[in-house]
């Protein structure tokens, strides 16, 4: 099923229609966050934490949706999405990914292997599939906003729920994006992205529940079909 | 130059598992992760490029250092120096949650020195929302652009309006003031302005502070909207308002009854008596729908005792 919009066209477009200038501005601290940030995350064997994310696609339609990530090193994978569009799960265990609809009782399994980046990579391009806020996940992070984006900067302090976050901005002449990260675990608590011509679209997502190193057993990782469940196809995307 | 161009608007033929996040996973990546061999990390541990722009150090936020931005309006208006003194730069303020009393919001009247002005410096990002408080039914009795009453409540969900990079909420702490702000004064306290916020200085840099009442800038950005309230106009930015005066732009108590589209990012939604309203910089906006579209009006309210 294809599912196009003019916003995500739009979107997408100012998103990923940029360009990096060698006269970009980079402030070195906000680089240094950010590297932290990634080698936090780089250093962890196991973690799962909760995922609230709103996408506002002009002033009419929001998407609201909370994901629960596991994730165990090198390769298993699950993540539970409820929200707006449904209830969904996704498994990998090294050697399968599986989806399955809750609403519609449906489900596929993929032959995949890999690690978990590996896999998020290969079912984003050959499928579409976007995990929930899995730029931070990518090794290269620090290197990736810094091609993305003409200006990194740190803001400065914010508190948000009780956590005492600095801010980072990245902006491109399209897009401003701030992350927030957690100062006392260096781990992300928040990022939102806007397109620069403050129109109403938006993008948000919040952690929270982080838990670092949890011992995960290997059947959180297993998908079995349900009775009656049917068998629907993954579509590439085209 | 430019380094990378992306062509990935074959992204957006996604499938229906990721319609809901199609902006989560935005940035183009140069590598899947290492495969990392006994490597039990999560992506196979972080990795940067040997290869990276140049970078910029960020100067001490010391303001001997930094050059202070040009000053204006260092002298209140006349009207404001017999008004008594409540600056109080360290006492997070507290009071005049509880409008009852304080205020004359009616009709045309956009005189605000009769209100009981706090200018206390509120570095405390958790509002203390006096929730023990109830919509002023006295003013049922008059009139809002020559409708009787306040409009009927009709709920919409609270979303914070993105105002741009340069906008912040209260509270919000920076280390360093732009080289845009300008030093704006009121009862002796000067305020660092830039792009409609208000700062003062804290340790190591500067916190976000309510804009201060008949305080006086001379410009608001270029999004102020232009609010119309019984034949007089007002400017709303930010979630405050403003009167155009002969030098500036003049902060004013939100005048009662006004309708406003967006609320800022730093506001709370609070039940009061069943209905929620979003309480922001000691105003009151009432959720209401105005020709289709879901808008807010300020109310006044009065204490519950």
């Amino acid at each position: 099923m294809i599912k196009t919009t003019t916003y995500y066209l739009i979107a997408a477009t100012l998103f990923f229609v940029s360009c990096t200038s060698d006269n970009g501005k980079y402030e070195q601290v906000a680089v240094n966050h950010l590297d932290k940030l990634s080698e936090t995350i780089g250093n962890l064997n196991s973690c799962s934490y909760t995922l609230n994310t709103v996408v506002h696609k002009g002033a009419e339609s929001e998407f609201i949706n909370e994901h629960d990530v596991y994730m165990r090193g090198p390769d298993k994978m699950h993540v539970h999405t409820n929200g707006t569009k449904g209830q969904k799960g996704f498994w990998y265990d090294g050697s399968n990914f599986a989806y399955f609809s809750y609403d519609k009782n449906t489900f596929d399994t993929i032959s995949a292997t890999g690690n978990i980046i590996t896999v998020i990579d290969q079912l984003h391009n050959k499928f579409g599939i976007d995990f929930p806020a899995a730029d931070f996940f990518y090794p290269t992070l620090t290197d990736d906003i810094l091609d993305n984006f003409n200006e990194v900067i740190l803001v400065g302090d914010e508190n948000i729920d009780n956590v005492d976050c600095v801010v980072i901005l990245a902006s491109n002449d399209n897009i401003v994006l701030k992350i927030w990260i957690e100062k006392d675990s260096d781990l992300p608590h928040k990022m939102s992205i806007k397109p620069s011509d403050k129109s109403e679209s938006s993008y948000e997502a919040v952690f929270s529940n982080w838990r670092i190193n949890p011992s995960l057993p290997d059947m959180l990782f297993e998908f079995e079909p349900p009775a009656n469940s049917k068998r629907e196809k993954l579509q590439p995307k085209k | 130059m430019k380094r990378y161009i992306y062509i990935l608007l074959t992204v957006l033929l996604t499938t229906g598992i990721s319609a809901n996040d199609i902006m989560a996973q935005r940035m183009k990546h140069s590598s899947g992760g290492r495969s990392g061999g006994a490597n039990r990390s999560v992506n196979g541990g972080a990795s940067r490029s040997s290869n990276r722009p140049q970078t910029t150090q960020r100067a001490k936020p010391s303001t001997t250092n930094r050059s202070k931005p040009a000053t204006h309006n260092v002298n209140p208006k006349t009207s404001d120096k017999s008004r008594p003194s409540t600056a109080n730069k360290t006492k997070p303020s507290t009071a005049n949650k509880n409008k009852s009393g304080n205020n004359n919001r009616s009709g045309n009247n956009i005189n605000v020195n009769n209100r009981k002005t706090n200018v206390n410096v509120n570095n405390n990002r958790n509002t203390n929302v006096n929730v023990n408080v109830r919509v002023n039914t006295r003013h049922n009795n008059h009139y809002y652009n020559g409708r009787r009453g306040y409009s009927p409540y009709y709920y919409h969900p609270y979303r914070p309006y993105y105002y741009g990079p340069r906008w912040h909420p209260v509270g919000f702490f920076v280390a360093t003031m732009v080289t845009t702000a300008v030093i704006v004064s009121v009862n002796s306290q000067p305020y660092y302005y830039d792009s409609g916020v208000y700062y003062v200085e804290a340790s190591g840099g500067y916190n976000v502070v309510p804009p201060p009442v008949n305080i006086v800038v001379v410009e608001i950005p270029d999004d102020k909207v232009e609010v119309s309230l019984n034949d007089v106009t007002y400017y709303y930015y930010g979630g405050s308002f403003y009167s155009k005066e002969a030098d500036g732009y003049k902060v004013i108590v939100a005048p009662d009854g006004a309708i406003v589209a967006n609320i800022p990012d730093g506001a709370e939604e609070v039940e009061i008596e069943d209905q929620k309203y979003v309480f922001y910089n000691d105003t009151y906006f009432q959720p209401i729908t105005q020709d289709g579209k879901d808008v807010y009006q300020v109310v006044a309210m009065e204490s519950a005792e």
